[in-house]
């Protein structure tokens, strides 16, 4: 059985439709990217798979935890949500927290552990993301490339069954944007269910077990790297992969 | 959410409220007996030499009535000193049980108070600044200044007086005097008692304007429901005592140097 | 002219002093009563809570249009004419209230302003860490967002402190009615008032003194 399902998804914006009917399935440890042009709705299909963006029709499931969009309430959202974790375009560190806080405070306040050992999780992170020397850092004193590291090390401590990446590198100067390729490549190892945005294709060629392109809101075409990078089917996966390689 | 948020309203609320409360416990023992609670007394305690502060300490003649008062009753005595316009709002809403400041009893007041028996008679009466040459009588002060305390009989005397309003009636809940003083207004009405002894004891250069004119009898008002009346009708006792045994005299000799308790 | 009365002044002083307790009793419950009450104003029209919101806008638009002094005698005199059981509520009480309900509209817009001030990857990071809203408010929005309130709120307060002295009117002994009292048998006005004014500036400078260190502070992290 697939971990995360959607059905049906459908997203409007005032009279813009962004996603327009998705379906999508993934499995236990797939590592999916989509791309697609901006406007495409990919950021938009992330965000409402843990209701950031709230759909007006369809079901995500993930892990057993089922929203259907008419039937959504707080309590749902939040079960669903907590199967999930998320790394942002701009980072979003919480700025009053500092690198450790940052890691820890959803381990004290979400899921009530004792201050010793989210400190002893948050601590073994930071040393996996390589900033065990940056602790006591406020968000403001690091460089993009730490800030985006200790973001998904806010995601990683969840430990959650699925793991979004909207665009994460898209806000970096070219030279960091290895750096925290890098740790997501250490990631894709570990065989965590990712699905990332990017439009970073060598990552998405050498990490991607499936490659998702959207146009228009709805998923154009998908296949491994080598069959959409390579032999992409659809004219407008065509005329994109043109522009971007 | 909402009901979270709702009971952190009434938290907060309630717990301002309970902490508000905890400083006042000792004056709102409802569950006393009427007997021994504290009689509440309403007075302005900036009405020379009737009721005033001096030194931190609230006195004058109000405050020896009372406190003979209150051991008669075997009652303690609470006085509550707010600006005089003050005082009926404090009556009306029961935070106070009567006021003690030369009250006059009117019968816009009777209306709506009972008052305890007459326990000063006093006149209405003028006073100008020393230049002032111009003014012996309430007709010459057609087109003047003149300064009452808010919420007096003195100004409801002058309204009734000059109901064409050719008198420019100014209303201050303090400082009369020293608005006449300073030229500010032509002349402020008073009691003569109060006047005599403000101008006194201020040394300001003010000075009575023809005679008192207008007898005025003074009391202290209660609501008309039966606690209030079962303790103005103690108090008439009381007063009626004090006036036999010569106490309200020495109380007035005291502050006036004559008796001002007697008719005439 | 008379003279500046210096020894009636510096007698005057202490007095001032001993009344210093009922002033500052209302500034502090006031000020508690206000920023509670406050934040959860800001709150209900940061969230939009059905209801309550509009129930909000009426009433920080009622007590920031009508007079601190009519809003008290509404609450003193006015009130127990309706609800008899009102008459317990005490001077000080009905002040420490009015002062709270009257400078809750002001601290609401000033929390509710710091907090549409903080940027809203805030709160959509602390949902994607599983928090619900009020969490996330608590722990990520709030601690930001009272760095920005901080000096709208200390005007409040120091306008808070200053009200106090409308409680003379409804006869509670603070410092203002105790100056007025002590003027009114004195005839000295100018020395009383001074005096008076000196402690009100005193006051408002160590808060002020306050404020900066509390700014240095929150100004020192992140």
């Amino acid at each position: 059985m697939a971990l995360a399902e959607v059905t049906n998804l459908h997203k409007t914006f005032g009279n813009n439709v962004v996603l327009d009917g998705i379906d999508l399935q993934i499995d236990q440890g797939e590592i999916v990217v989509i791309l697609g042009p901006s406007g495409s709705g990919k950021s938009t299909l992330l965000r409402c798979l843990n209701y950031l963006e709230t759909p007006e029709q369809g079901t995500v499931t993930i892990a057993g935890h089922s929203v259907d969009a008419r039937a959504a309430n707080k309590k749902n959202i939040i079960a669903l949500r907590r199967q999930t974790s998320f790394v942002f375009q701009n980072y979003a560190l919480f700025k009053n927290k500092s690198a450790l806080g940052n890691i820890t405070e959803a381990l004290t306040t979400v899921k009530g552990l004792p201050a010793t050992q989210a400190e002893a999780i948050a601590m073994d992170i930071l040393k996996s993301v390589g900033l065990e020397d940056r602790r006591d850092a406020w968000p403001s004193e690091l460089s993009g490339g730490q800030q985006q590291r200790i973001g998904i090390g806010r995601a990683m401590a969840l430990d959650a069954e699925l793991m979004l990446f909207d665009e994460p590198t898209s806000a970096l100067d070219p030279e960091k944007v290895h750096e925290v390729l890098d740790l997501m490549k250490q990631l894709a190892l570990q065989k965590r269910t990712m699905i990332v945005v990017t439009h970073e294709i060598p990552f998405a060629r050498e990490v991607a077990d499936r490659i998702i392109f959207m146009d228009g809101g709805k998923i154009i075409e998908q296949g491994t790297p080598t069959q959409l990078l390579d032999n992409p089917q659809d004219e407008r996966t065509q005329a994109f992969l043109r522009q971007v390689l | 959410m909402f009901r979270r948020l709702s009971a952190m309203v009434l938290t907060v609320v309630m717990s301002v409220f309970l902490v508000a409360c905890g400083n006042q416990d000792n004056s709102s023992a409802n569950n006393e007996s009427a007997e021994t609670e504290a009689v509440k007394v309403g007075m302005s305690g900036s009405y020379y030499p009737f009721t005033f502060v001096e030194g931190g300490e609230l006195q004058g003649f109000e405050v020896d009535v009372w406190n003979e008062l209150g051991k008669r009753l075997n009652r303690p005595v609470e006085f509550t000193t707010a600006p005089f316009s003050g005082l009926f709002g404090m009556l009306e809403s029961q935070r106070i049980d009567t006021i003690s400041n030369q009250i006059t009893v009117t019968d816009a007041r009777l209306e709506k108070y009972n008052f305890a028996d007459t326990y000063v008679y006093d006149g209405a009466q003028i006073t100008v600044n020393a230049d002032n040459t111009d003014v012996s009588s309430l007709e010459d002060l057609k087109g003047k200044k003149v300064a009452v305390n808010l919420g007096t009989n003195f100004e409801q005397l002058l309204r009734d007086f000059d109901p064409d309003g050719d008198i420019e009636v100014r209303t201050y809940d303090t400082g009369i005097e020293q608005e006449v003083a300073l030229g500010r207004a032509d002349a402020f009405i008073m009691d003569r008692l109060s006047a005599a002894e403000l101008v006194k004891k201020s040394g300001l250069p003010l000075k009575p304007a023809g005679k008192p004119f207008e007898v005025i009898e003074n009391s202290m008002p209660f609501l008309k429901n039966d606690t209030s009346e079962q303790l103005r009708i103690q108090v008439n006792r009381a007063l009626t005592e004090m006036r036999a045994d010569g106490t309200l005299k020495t109380i007035s000799e005291k502050w006036f140097g004559t008796d001002v308790t007697q008719e005439g | 002219m008379t003279e500046f009365d210096f020894p009636y002044a510096a007698d005057l002083l202490p007095q001032l002093i001993s009344a210093l307790p009922a002033t500052l009793g209302m500034t502090v419950l006031a000020t508690v009563l206000a920023l509670g009450l406050g934040l959860v104003m800001a709150l209900v029209q940061v969230f939009q809570v059905k209801g309550l919101n509009r129930l909000t806008d009426i009433y920080i638009s009622f007590f920031r249009g009508t007079p601190l002094l009519v809003q008290l005698f509404l609450l003193y005199y006015g009130l127990p004419q309706i609800f008899p059981s009102m008459t317990s509520v005490t001077a000080f009480q009905a002040v420490t209230l009015g002062l709270g309900l009257h400078f809750a509209s002001y601290m609401a817009e000033s929390i509710r302003g710091a907090i549409v001030g903080i940027d809203k990857s805030q709160m959509e990071a602390s949902l994607s860490v599983g928090m619900d809203r009020l969490t996330a408010m608590r722990r990520i929005v709030l601690p930001q967002a009272s760095r920005i309130a901080l000096p709208g709120l200390m005007n409040s307060f120091i306008d808070l402190l200053k009200s106090t002295s409308l409680a003379f009117t409804l006869g509670v002994a603070e410092i203002m009615s105790r100056a007025q009292l002590e003027a009114a048998s004195s005839f000295n006005f100018l020395e009383s008032y001074l005096v008076l004014a000196l402690v009100y500036w005193l006051l408002v400078i160590v808060m002020t003194w306050a404020q900066k260190l509390t700014e240095q502070r929150l100004g020192e992290a992140y």
